[in-house]
């Protein structure tokens, strides 16, 4: 039965990875969304110090997960959000309310596009 | 990576129909879940050898997945007569008492020329000689003569021959001593080294090849650079 219960073991191994993999960058990109949500909020507010600590504290949450993100993840899906990161602390530091609520918007959606990827859904699967 | 998982089962399963449904003369040696399993593997591979933006995981655990249902159709394969039959297909008679079976070559794809080709190569020219032919899984054709045309063996003749037959084992292999291969045979280091002062050899590093069989019959190839 050694025949079978090897590769069925580990089978259910991959697939339960892969299932936890998805649930774990959901989980973690929906975490990085309510930041951002909170630092738009600030923003809005014209508190900008405020708003750049809280983007800090997102890019520096979001930085201590790429390696194993990267180990997972379609490396151009990435870099994609690290330049919107990127693009953010610039008009952040501008005080560029409009593209700066622009730039967090196409941040959250990146986010959710990183989670769509990693789902299970027959749209990804076909 | 579910995403890849299940595409992997699925592009799997997919390719493993439709070369059943291609029928035998496709395959060639393979069986059609070792062909799958091939052409699958070696592109999973390619792809993410020569794309660095793709994680290695993408490429490692498709190829992980694939080599676990291959082993796992194998278990099933090895239980079940019928899903052996669903898997590798069952042998197809094509010739039977020299007559062609057209609607099996036609449900195998199997041409005339590739019938006549196969003959050809078994030493066949004319189907008439031929008792059965039979299309096996491999792809490959198996034909049985009539016994009048089949080659005449002592048995045949009804000669009483002496078996002479011998398995040779291998005990030196490019200078390499196999040891365990020595002592199942029932000989040991001395005997080995009387062998190879009687060649005036003094080491096995200068044989290139020794075998001994059940008769104790020893064949010794020297090194070309020690001959």
């Amino acid at each position: 039965m050694k025949a079978f219960y090897i590769p069925a073991g580990l089978l259910a191994l991959i697939l339960a990875f892969s299932l936890w993999t998805g649930h774990y960058v959901r989980q973690r990109t929906n975490h990085w969304i309510a930041l951002l949500e909170h630092t738009d909020t600030a923003a809005m507010e014209e508190n900008w110090s405020e708003a750049e600590a809280r983007l800090r504290t997102v890019y520096d949450d979001w930085d201590s997960s790429q390696r194993f993100f990267h180990t997972i993840m379609n490396h151009s899906d990435l870099d994609e959000a690290e330049s919107l990161f990127a693009g953010a602390r610039a008009v952040c530091s501008q005080k560029d309310d409009a593209d700066f609520h622009l730039m967090l918007a196409q941040l959250k959606e990146q986010m959710h596009l990183l989670a769509e990827t990693q789902s299970v859904s027959i749209k990804n699967i076909l | 990576m579910t995403t890849a998982f299940f595409r992997t089962v699925i592009l799997y399963f997919i390719l493993m129909v439709g070369l059943r449904l291609m029928g035998k003369r496709q395959i060639g040696e393979l069986e059609p879940s070792e062909l799958v399993l091939t052409l699958i593997i070696s592109d999973l591979a390619a792809v993410p050898m020569q794309d660095f933006g793709i994680p290695l995981v993408n490429g490692l655990f498709p190829i992980i997945t694939l080599l676990c249902l291959s082993m796992l159709l194998s278990f099933f394969s090895l239980k079940s007569i019928r899903f052996r039959g669903l898997v590798c297909g069952h042998p197809t008679v094509i010739v039977r008492e020299g007559k062609v079976l057209q609607q099996n070559m036609a449900r195998n794809r199997f041409t005339v020329d590739e019938l006549f080709e196969q003959l050809r190569c078994q030493g066949y020219s004319d189907l008439s000689a031929v008792k059965y032919a039979i299309l096996e899984t491999s792809g490959q054709v198996s034909i049985l003569a009539y016994t009048k045309d089949s080659p005449v063996t002592p048995q045949t003749l009804n000669y009483d021959v002496q078996d002479d037959v011998t398995l040779p084992v291998l005990l030196i292999n490019d200078g390499h001593v196999l040891s365990r291969n020595l002592e199942g045979s029932g000989y040991d280091q001395n005997w080995l080294d009387k062998q190879l002062k009687s060649r005036r050899l003094t080491s096995p590093r200068q044989v290139f090849l020794m075998t001994v069989d059940e008769a104790g019959a020893v064949v010794c190839v020297a090194k070309e650079e020690a001959a």
